[in-house]
């Protein structure tokens, strides 16, 4: 089957007015939030059920034809970067939230559905849904279980993947199947919790079943402004030693409290070298006692100044000042490049300055907004992105740092996966064995290699470099 | 061949250079579905462990891993004649990385040593399957035994962050990483947990600890009926409570875990852990709710006292040897099915003249049902009616305990509800990990 006979079936099946093949469309596709590669596939689809889906799958089987699914596009590692000339299912339209069981914690939910929208749905009744990324305004539930995502309350109230029951999926084969599902317990391996954070390498996600919980009863949101980062990392410690799990721990640095300020005015100081923003949740008389322990502890650690959010707008204002933070970088510099490592809590202040140093060396200035209390980092580096030696440093950069996280005992991704950015590095995370055990296990799935190639572990035949397209060999089309 | 596979038990060991690999003497304790196995290893290392596995899989032995044996009456008999690799001298306390609340162990660690090694810094592995004070790190995790405490802390799969393990051919492999939060590359340790042993063996587990909370306390109250005890559950999961532990016993299950019932039909349980303060408004909340749902007065538990009867809770239940005799069951379920379920089974225990012993994970929508008293027919009848029940309701049944002959005819995994397409995946990747078929042949899901 040639390449215009697949795509003419694929029409058919979405119908015109969901499929786009004109280059000023596609060019809306050619990334996902990491800018940095582009690639511009030949079809882009806008299924409107898991029936269409399960149909596109089977044809594109057929027809060798490789397949990158997509969200809202908000990764940050290039996991729904299309393959130049491929297929591209986009599942914006299938925002559908199907089922909501709340005495039994449950609602089931078509991919597209936005993080945020499910919790303002359920949220009148007294429930939401926890895992909270920084893009949950935009992010998609499919997109979420896709890369296993993670958000600030995940501290306290786990991952993605433990807040789904189910996934009905689509395999590589156009075979529709539910991996868990109704119930916690299921027979059999654990394909489902194989799945979530699989990158849309594994098969498409087409209904996800998520667990729901109920509104804490009361929250409190502070503020500790210190004079050091190394300070501010160490009421991190002290805070988690006392035996305290906040609902939330996130650090700020100075440049990028500037940044948030310039262009949000959410209230933070910018002569601060780090903000510590914390958030406790439950009844009153649990968080009350937990807030004095901060407090106390704050002031242990020489904290400037103490706030607590007055009311619930100056709360709202303080945590758009975090979620934004990414947003507001564009006040401050052209471009600019965030990475996502995992390091042992303990050691944050002193992979913080190496991280300095690495930036340093590089000739690139690092601002830092981070999970403090998971040792989950994000150093954003900031450049001119229209300078392709500059873009080139920046890359360089970012893999340098990558290997110390894993060096200190940390890990390459702590939320936003391995995508095409991180591939060059999971060989210095794992051994070549375990390595060639991953690729067997995801051929197991896919004999074909059709699901988003060239996605998460290094393919051979597949690799792609600053300013070219993410290619697949011919071979690979019948 | 009992004679040749304690040959090549001993050309393996000799082979590894091993002196004290096989075990010696009685090798009684190590049975398996009654019969002693034909020679045990005990490998020391994670190295010797891979050696170990290539040479019986060149050899064509079959390998049954073992930690402390709590959970190896589960399951179908293995197909065929297979050496008991044992857990027992990969032990040790590896890393504990005390300011971040992780802990790396050998797999043979038994999690009452891992938690008494713990408590002196106040933290502890949030773990209470039954058979505590026995069963290894490792086995826990390869069977995802749970106990009350998961609606709180989650089963393994959620505090599993890192483990090391021998593949069938002799590979090595380790997935994720020291840290609480990785989402790099495919999630294995979730396929590793609640494999059984038939994937691989795990020799090295990383977890995520817990604070041991400031103040313990619980509630017990005991309800006329199922419906009321039910509305108790649905109110607790809806408020902002945060319960360690919410518990549904019937009678007969409540007088064994010495709960003074008196003619109460159902008794729910919940425990709680904070400081003191919040501790005594969500002891108050919860008794306020039983009472509003018709309990009587609700007896409250402090400190040591709940402490327990907590473990009382958890305890040997089901017990490790099967049952002798009697018929257990776990369905997973919905919450708000499981004052249904708990009436269900009573019900048809009556009418065929069965005791019953009945526990509920009721914020998980997990029951443990055990059956007694009665011959393989009434049995076989009791297990139709409740699968019957539980199909309808969308749910799982798995079989924990059961006599012997039941055991050969009855889907001890839940296979009914297992589908074509799912079976066939989870055996495309147990062909990849174990294509020779050595690891627990014949005892997990469809005898895979």
């Amino acid at each position: 089957m040639d390449r215009s006979q697949l795509f003419r079936e694929l029409v058919a099946i979405v119908g015109e007015e969901n499929a786009f093949t004109d280059p000023t469309a596609l060019m809306a596709y050619e990334c996902d939030a990491l800018s940095i590669y582009k690639s511009r596939p030949g079809i882009v689809l806008l299924p409107g059920s898991a029936e269409e889906v399960a149909a596109i799958v089977k044809l594109c089987a057929r027809a060798g034809a490789p397949i990158v699914p997509r969200g809202a596009g908000t990764g940050l590692s290039g996991g729904a970067l299309p393959v130049e000339g491929g297929v591209l299912i986009v599942f914006t339209r299938m925002s559908r939230i199907l089922e909501v069981d709340l005495p039994n914690r449950r609602a089931v939910v078509e991919p597209g559905v936005v993080n945020l929208h499910l919790t303002q749905h359920v949220s009148p009744r007294g429930y939401h849904y926890a895992p909270d990324p920084s893009s949950q305004m935009a992010c998609s539930i499919g997109g979420n279980a896709a890369e296993n995502s993670g958000g600030p309350h995940c501290l306290k109230y786990g991952v993605t993947t433990n807040h789904i029951l189910g996934l009905e999926v689509v395999l590589p084969s156009g075979e529709v199947a539910w991996l868990g599902g109704r119930t916690e317990e299921a027979p059999g391996y654990d394909l489902r919790g194989y799945f979530i954070g699989s990158e849309g390498t594994l098969g498409v996600i087409t209904k996800v079943a998520v667990r729901l919980l109920p509104n804490p009863e009361e929250v409190k949101t502070m503020l500790g402004i210190f004079s050091t980062l190394r300070d501010a990392c160490q009421t991190v410690s002290d805070i988690i030693a006392a035996g305290i799990i906040p609902a939330a721990l996130e650090m700020i640095d100075q440049p990028t409290v500037r940044a948030v300020e310039k262009v949000f005015r959410a209230g933070y100081p910018e002569d601060a070298a780090g903000v510590l923003l914390i958030e406790l949740d439950g009844l009153p008389s649990s968080i009350a006692p937990l807030e004095e322990k901060i407090r106390a502890l704050c002031a242990k650690n020489r904290a400037r100044e103490f706030r607590l959010a007055r009311d619930a707008d100056e709360r709202v204002r303080l945590w758009m000042g975090r979620k934004k933070a990414f947003g507001a970088y564009g006040a401050v510099a052209a471009g600019f490049y965030c990475l996502d490592g995992v390091v042992p809590r303990s050691k944050i202040a002193d992979v913080l300055e190496e991280i300095d140093r690495i930036g340093g060396r590089h000739g690139l200035r690092i601002a830092n907004v981070f999970h403090a209390g998971d040792g989950n980092l994000h150093p954003i580096i900031l450049f001119d992105d229209r300078i392709p030696e500059e873009t080139e440093r920046a890359v360089a950069c970012g893999s340098e740092i990558l290997k110390l996280c894993v060096r200190v005992g940390g890990a390459l991704s702590g939320e936003h996966g391995i995508g095409v950015e991180k591939l060059p590095e999971m060989p210095v995370q794992f051994s070549r064995e375990t390595l060639e055990v991953m690729r067997a296990l995801r051929a197991a799935f896919d004999p074909a290699g059709i699901m988003n190639p060239g996605k998460v572990i290094p393919t051979p035949g597949v690799c792609l470099e600053i300013g070219r397209a993410l290619r697949v060999p011919e071979g690979m089309w019948h | 061949m009992p004679g040749e596979a304690e040959g090549i038990a001993e050309r393996i060991a000799r082979a590894l250079g091993d002196e004290d690999l096989l075990a010696r003497g009685d090798l009684g304790p190590y049975a398996v579905d009654g019969r002693a196995p034909l020679a045990v290893a005990r490998p020391r290392t994670t190295e010797e462990t891979c050696r170990l596995l290539a040479l019986a899989g060149e050899l064509g032995l079959a390998v049954l891993p073992r930690g402390a044996g709590t959970k190896q009456h589960l399951g179908y008999p293995p197909s065929r004649p297979a050496l008991v690799l044992s857990t027992e001298r990969l032990g040790g306390i590896i890393e504990h990385l005390r300011e971040d609340f992780i802990l790396t162990a050998g797999a043979g660690v038994a999690l009452r040593a891992a938690n008494e090694f713990l408590a002196p810094h106040g933290q502890f592995l949030a773990l209470d399957p039954p058979y505590g004070e026995r069963a290894t790190l490792g086995g826990i995790v390869a069977c995802q035994s749970s106990g009350p405490r998961r609606l709180r802390y989650g089963l393994p799969r959620d505090q599993v962050l890192s483990m090391r393990v021998a593949l069938a051919d002799g590979r090595e492999n380790t997935y994720g990483a020291r840290v609480v939060k990785n989402v790099t590359g495919y999630d294995l340790n979730k396929l590793f947990c609640g494999s059984f042993g038939t994937l691989g063996v795990i020799t090295e587990l990383t977890f995520r600890l817990y604070p041991r909370p400031a103040a313990e306390g619980a509630v017990v109250a005991r309800f006329g009926n199922g419906g009321a005890a039910q509305e108790a559950i649905l109110k607790v999961m809806a408020s902002p409570l945060a319960p360690d532990y919410l518990e549904l016993l019937n009678g007969p299950r409540a007088e064994v875990v010495g709960v003074a019932g008196g003619g109460s039909a159902f008794c729910l349980a919940a425990a709680f852990g904070d400081f003191a303060e919040g501790l005594e408004e969500q002891l108050a909340r919860c008794g306020r709710i039983a009472r509003e749902c018709g309990a009587g007065e609700a007896e409250v538990l402090r400190g040591e006292e709940a402490r327990d009867f907590s473990s009382r809770l958890s305890g040997r239940w089901p017990p490790a040897g099967g049952g002798e005799g009697g018929l257990h069951l776990r369905a997973s379920l919905l919450i708000a099915q499981c004052g249904e379920m708990a009436r269900e089974a009573e019900a048809f225990a009556g009418e065929l003249g069965l005791e019953c012993a009945l526990q509920a994970r009721a914020g998980s929508g997990v029951l443990h049902v055990e059956f007694r008293g009665g011959g393989l027919d009434p049995l076989r009848r009791a297990y139709g009616r409740l699968s019957e029940f539980v199909a309808s309701r969308g749910g799982n049944l798995f079989v924990e305990g059961a006599p012997d002959p039941l055991r050969e005819e009855l889907p001890l995994w839940g296979e009914g509800s297992l589908g074509p397409v799912q079976g066939r995946l989870m055996r495309e990747v147990k062909a990849r990990l174990d294509p020779r078929g050595i690891l627990n042949p014949g005892r997990f899901f469809g005898r895979i």
